[in-house]
């Protein structure tokens, strides 16, 4: 049996070499242009910090794909056609893209090239997956975290592109690529400049008695008392007050997903990928979940029967989780 | 010369009882629209109405002199989902696809096909992609600003909509918001979002002018919308030039039939913006957004003088 790959992010070359160091078998990453879905200031590869990247992890035989996987307008479609064009040159293992103008670009310039359809393309069932076969030869899905393992298993019975799944990471709540909460508030779009919520919009104003007001775009997301942790402020991670006064978390908790009990329900309902989300977080962030990872995916071949989350995994991994809880999102029911 | 700008009713993306549901549709028969979109958005749990009803909405709205078409859902995940999109596409009636699954099923059931505001059409390429399997209509995203909207209509033959009244849909979720707020999860559905036929108004925690805000986003059952209504009235003119040909009216608990006569009285040239615009304000009696269009973030107003000379 072939074991499930894991994919380790990066948003840096540190990053890239912890998640090569830690075992990821695939780094996926972005350049440094609105072109990818963490296009976050300072974050992401130029050409001459790929190359050397790319020297490095293909010295202990790993992949990389690059992720090409926002949505162009009118006035810069060939910023994507030149992303394409250089993940190409670049012997990038897959191109990760959304766009259908992109895809279409990509399968017909290089028909050869492995292209995986970018979890921003929303194709959360086997007739949107076999579509985007049909019309773009499109090898692997990520899927959106909007499933159920049980949906996950259908979507395997009746397609035969791989199926790549979240494990670890932050959490979207709302169906990516078609979530405009950013862009109502900011202007920002995450479709197209692939940002949610960029940080030129976020303000922290300390309060009396050590807490923080949390705003974007001067709309007030959280009111944080002294002590109290949250992540990074997007919309759907803020308190709101309801019709009867109810300040509340009314979209999501300030939760991270991790599923690594789950590994056997995923890996059973034919997922063949498994991927950690974080280009925008630090290389020992990166390094300790795909080492977590890696272990548990390890075991779980060894037997599958009695695969177990170690506690030291899940205290682990949520250290890493920035003061929030962690969740199965929808993966264990809806 | 290009023929007068359309208007079209939007599929209903809240639940209201059934019997408002027919009565809503009874007074669409007489109002100034095109075309009529039926069909589900939202959720599969919606119960309003069956199969049957939306095949008899749409024949009496087909011989009222209407063009119909069935709107299908914007997140497709399961079996039940499919199904009810393969439901709708066994009616006869045109599909406007929302997903990528509805864009197989309804070609495969010989249906004409719409491409709704969920599909993500964002370049002329994109149109180009959808031109080539069949797509005929393309109502475009929520987000996209006039220029896109310009390149897109501009370069390529198809007919376009965009969405100009109502509380936008902004995104879309497995989990129910609604029943989250009762305590509950989808899988427990108990139906609450008939008791909230405007939706939940979410307020961020501040004061505006010593008042409470108004609210930024409205809760409506899997599905998240502006708290405020969208309006392109005043860019009618400015949307034709842009070759736009359509604008969709998205249906709202109260007075969307005034807000269409608006709008039809606004297209016919019978009111001029500044007549249409305060007519429109005092029946709605809330700020309005149009920043999206005017490549702002969605939630801001800017006043046409500041934009167009007018």
């Amino acid at each position: 049996m072939e074991k499930a790959e894991i994919l380790g992010p990066a948003g840096n070359l540190s990053s890239l070499k912890a998640a090569v160091d830690a075992g990821a078998d695939v780094v996926y990453l972005g350049f440094n242009d609105s072109t990818n879905a963490r296009n976050f200031e300072g974050l992401n590869f130029t050409e001459d910090d790929l190359r050397e990247g790319i020297e490095y992890l293909r010295g202990k035989g790993k992949k990389f794909y690059l992720a090409i996987n926002t949505f162009p307008q009118a006035s810069n479609f060939k910023d994507w056609e030149n992303s394409v064009d250089k993940a190409v040159t670049l012997g990038a293992d897959a191109l990760i893209l959304a766009n259908t103008g992109v895809l279409k670009y990509a399968s017909e310039k290089y028909p050869t090239t492995r292209l995986h359809l970018s979890v921003q393309a929303s194709a959360s069932n086997y007739e949107a997956i076999n579509f985007y076969k049909k019309h773009f030869n499109i090898k692997r899905v990520i899927l959106p975290r909007v499933l159920t393992t049980g949906e996950i298993r259908t979507i395997s019975e009746n397609t035969d592109v791989e199926l790549e799944a979240f494990i670890l990471g932050g959490l979207c709540i709302n169906i990516e690529g078609r979530c405009y909460l950013s862009s109502y508030v900011t202007g920002a779009s995450t479709n197209t400049e692939g940002a949610c919520s960029p940080s030129r919009f976020v303000d922290f104003s300390p309060t009396d008695g050590g807490g923080m007001t949390i705003s974007l775009n001067k709309i007030t997301l959280n009111r944080l008392s002294a002590g109290e942790k949250s992540p990074y402020p997007t919309c759907c991670k803020g308190r709101y007050l309801t019709s009867d006064g109810e300040l509340s978390y009314a979209m999501e908790e300030p939760e991270s997903l991790n599923a690594l009990s789950l590994i056997p329900d995923l890996i059973e309902a034919g997922v063949s990928a498994l991927k950690i989300e974080g280009r925008q977080r630090t290389k020992s962030y990166v390094g300790t979940v795909t080492g977590i990872l890696r272990e548990a995916v390890d075991s779980y071949y060894v037997n599958p029967a009695s695969f177990a989350v170690k506690k030291e995994w899940t205290e682990k991994t949520r250290e890493t989780f920035e003061g929030t809880s962690s969740t199965l999102g929808s993966y264990a029911g809806k | 010369m290009r023929d007068k700008m359309e208007l079209t009713l939007g599929p209903i993306l809240f639940e209201w009882e059934r019997s408002e549901v027919l009565d809503f549709y009874k007074a669409a028969l007489t109002l100034p629209v095109d075309t009529v979109y039926i069909g589900e958005v939202v959720c599969v749990k919606k119960r309003s109405l069956t199969i049957k009803d939306i095949e008899t909405i749409g024949k009496d709205l087909e011989q009222a002199g209407k063009k119909v078409v069935l709107s299908t859902l914007a997140i497709v995940s399961n079996e039940e989902e499919l199904e009810l999109v393969r439901e709708l596409s066994k009616l006869g009636f045109s599909i406007e696809a929302n997903d990528a699954s509805a864009l197989k099923i309804a070609k495969d059931a010989g249906r004409t096909i719409f491409a709704g505001p969920h599909i993500k059409t964002y370049n002329k390429h994109d149109a180009f992609f959808l031109e080539s399997i069949g797509v005929k209509n393309i109502c475009l995203p929520v987000e996209l600003p006039k220029e896109s909207i310009k390149d897109i209509a501009q370069n390529t033959n198809l007919k376009y909509e965009v969405f100009a009244f109502g509380k936008i849909p902004l995104a879309f979720s497995w989990r129910c918001y609604t029943e989250r707020t009762y305590g509950l999860s989808k899988s427990e559905c108990a139906w609450h979002c008939k008791d909230h036929p405007e939706g939940i108004d979410l307020r961020a925690d501040t004061k505006e002018n010593g008042k409470k805000a108004a609210p930024i986003f409205t809760i409506n059952g899997t599905s998240i919308l502006s708290g405020k209504n969208l309006s392109l009235l005043e860019f009618t003119e400015d949307l034709r030039d842009t070759k736009v040909d359509a604008l969709r009216i998205s249906p709202q608990y109260k007075d969307t039939g005034e807000v269409i006569k608006i709008f039809r009285d606004k297209i016919n040239g019978k009111i001029n913006y500044k007549d249409s615009s305060e007519r429109l304000q005092a029946l709605i009696k809330k700020p309005l957004t149009n920043g999206y269009y005017n490549d702002k973030a969605g939630m801001e107003f800017l006043e046409i003088n500041d934009i167009l000379n007018v």
